[in-house]
């Protein structure tokens, strides 16, 4: 196995850019981040360069050079710990949602049990009853396989669905089941939810999910509605991502509460103007690949242990011809604006073309629509100076987009599935 | 039920769980995730049987791989809980 020696492509730090929510962490995280950083200097290649003159122990993180995807991308194998093979150890990969190429992740198959045992712990809190009886809806790509995979045990029932489907219909027929086996715990990213619940309701199928998980996207508090609604549910949301399972969990208040294994730091960006930051992430117990200080592309909220996300992730643009228009433009637009404040994936979405922009409205009455389209008109006129042209579409959903199976803020037109998604619920 | 009927039906609820460990000789050391290749979905069937099975409540501080990796330390779980 080749080793590229811990080659570092560290970033250093922009001036622009400051460090908050540090002095959140609780000092038991802090000495368990030292325990970490300790490990990683003596036994992982890339962070002992990375590393080198970090004073130890720390006890301000901001002193922590910061991880970033391309860093894993550079240094596949000096970011194994030296106990550990490639060989050895348990392969992942991330959607690739956020540059397009997948990442790859490696764990042991203890860390990885760890990290699941973590979550069903903090189901078995909600409802331990519940929490043995669940589906999960997993990513399967391109691949349109019809089939689930069933584990069941007595009491224990769990079915994982694939996510990506030929055709809505096929939704109906894991409603079905889940309602002959009675599962009562469904785990899913909130476009699939939403397109349960639709077909639920298109087919009559009246079936009761006392718990409803949402993974992976940010979840609308319009679809909350509709969930809670249909399926008669209690909505909970996970926040988390491929590189960090579980970084945070619904309490019964609704709010996000950071995992105990888990350090939750904020990036400022100056570009956003309405309180969020970029968000930083500490796994405290993965030594194989460890992700400390690791960006993600998400913007979140942290006070104390609650945590807060956002519609937009920090990286996202509009692409034009000749013209990229930053997320961050639209939110100070649309945040700013007198009438109405609208939000992304609450309120709207940003659907783009070469030639201009699509807005989805989402929730916002029919009367203010021309209002909006002229007010986004206006002032990106102001600021690019020029024409760019936007047409809007009322919606009771927000579209997917079909590279990443993920709903965001901001989608190509290219990259939406027009037929199927305008079927759920597109009025023109 | 004392200690040797529970690791009966201990074992027993593993090889259900498991049925890949078919004739593999279960001891206190045998390592469940190492040697009988248990993953997180088997384990947590498996917390739910045992649960079932003796009617007790595993605490949420045992519920980790380094607590429930060899059959030994899961047996002396089941008799603490129980």
């Amino acid at each position: 196995m080749m080793i590229d020696d811990g080659q570092v492509i560290g970033y250093p730090l922009k001036s622009k850019y400051t460090i908050q929510g540090w002095c959140h962490i609780t000092m038991d995280k802090l000495s368990r981040l030292n325990e970490l950083l300790q490990y990683a200097k003596e036994n992982n290649a890339f962070y002992e360069s990375l590393y080198q003159g970090l004073e130890m122990p720390v006890s301000d993180t901001r002193n922590i050079p910061i991880l970033h995807r391309r860093d894993i991308r550079k240094n596949k194998y000096g970011i194994i710990s030296k106990p550990y093979t490639l060989e050895g150890l348990m392969h992942d990969k991330t959607n690739g949602t956020t540059e397009k190429i997948p990442l790859d992740i490696y764990r042991t198959e203890y860390e990885w049990i760890k990290s699941n045992m973590d979550l069903w712990k903090k189901r078995r809190s909600v409802s331990k009853r519940h929490s043995s009886k669940y589906a999960f809806y997993y990513y399967n790509g391109n691949d349109h396989s019809l089939s689930h995979k069933n584990f069941s045990n007595g009491n224990y029932k769990a079915f994982h669905f694939p996510m990506m489907k030929q055709g809505v219909c096929q939704f109906a027929n894991d409603l079905y089941m889940m309602k002959k086996e009675n599962i009562k715990w469904v785990i899913a990213p909130p476009s699939i939810l939403f397109t349960l619940a639709c077909v639920a309701l298109q087919h009559e199928i009246d079936i009761e999910i006392p718990i409803i998980e949402s993974i992976s996207e940010y979840l609308p508090h319009q679809y909350i509605s509709l969930f809670e609604k249909v399926f008669r549910s209690k909505v909970y949301d996970n926040y988390g991502c491929h590189e960090v399972w579980g970084i945070a969990y619904s309490d019964s208040n609704g709010e996000l509460r950071v995992m105990e294994n888990v350090i939750v730091e904020e990036l400022v960006d100056d570009r956003f103007l309405n309180g969020f930051k970029r968000c930083i992430v500490t796994n405290l117990t993965v030594k194989s690949m460890p992700f400390i200080r690791y960006e993600l592309s998400d913007l979140i909220k942290v006070n104390g242990d609650v945590l807060q996300t956002y519609g937009f992730r920090w990286n996202e643009y509009v692409q034009l011809d000749n013209t990229n228009i930053h997320c961050s433009v639209f939110m100070n637009i649309f945040e700013n604006f007198d009438a109405i404040r609208l939000l992304p994936l609450e309120n709207y979405q940003l659907i783009y073309k070469e030639d201009g922009i699509v807005l989805i409205l989402m929730n916002v009455e029919k009367y203010l629509h021309n209002y909006i389209r002229e007010h986004l008109e206006r002032n990106l006129a102001e600021i690019y100076r020029k024409t760019i042209s936007v047409s809007v579409l009322a919606s009771k959903r927000f579209l997917v987009d079909t590279v990443s199976g993920k709903m965001r803020g901001i989608v190509n037109y290219y990259d939406v599935n027009v037929n199927e998604e305008f079927n759920l619920g597109m009025e023109y | 039920v004392d200690r040797k009927a529970r690791e009966v039906i201990l074992k027993n609820q593993i090889k259900k769980t498991a049925p890949a460990c078919g004739e593999t000789q279960i001891t206190y050391g045998t390592d469940l995730l190492d040697d009988l290749m248990l993953d997180s979905i088997s384990i947590m069937q498996l917390i739910v049987s045992i649960e079932e099975e003796f009617d007790i409540e595993i605490s949420d501080e045992n519920l980790t791989p380094d607590k429930l990796n060899t059959f030994g330390k899961l047996l002396d779980i089941v008799e603490e809980s129980g």
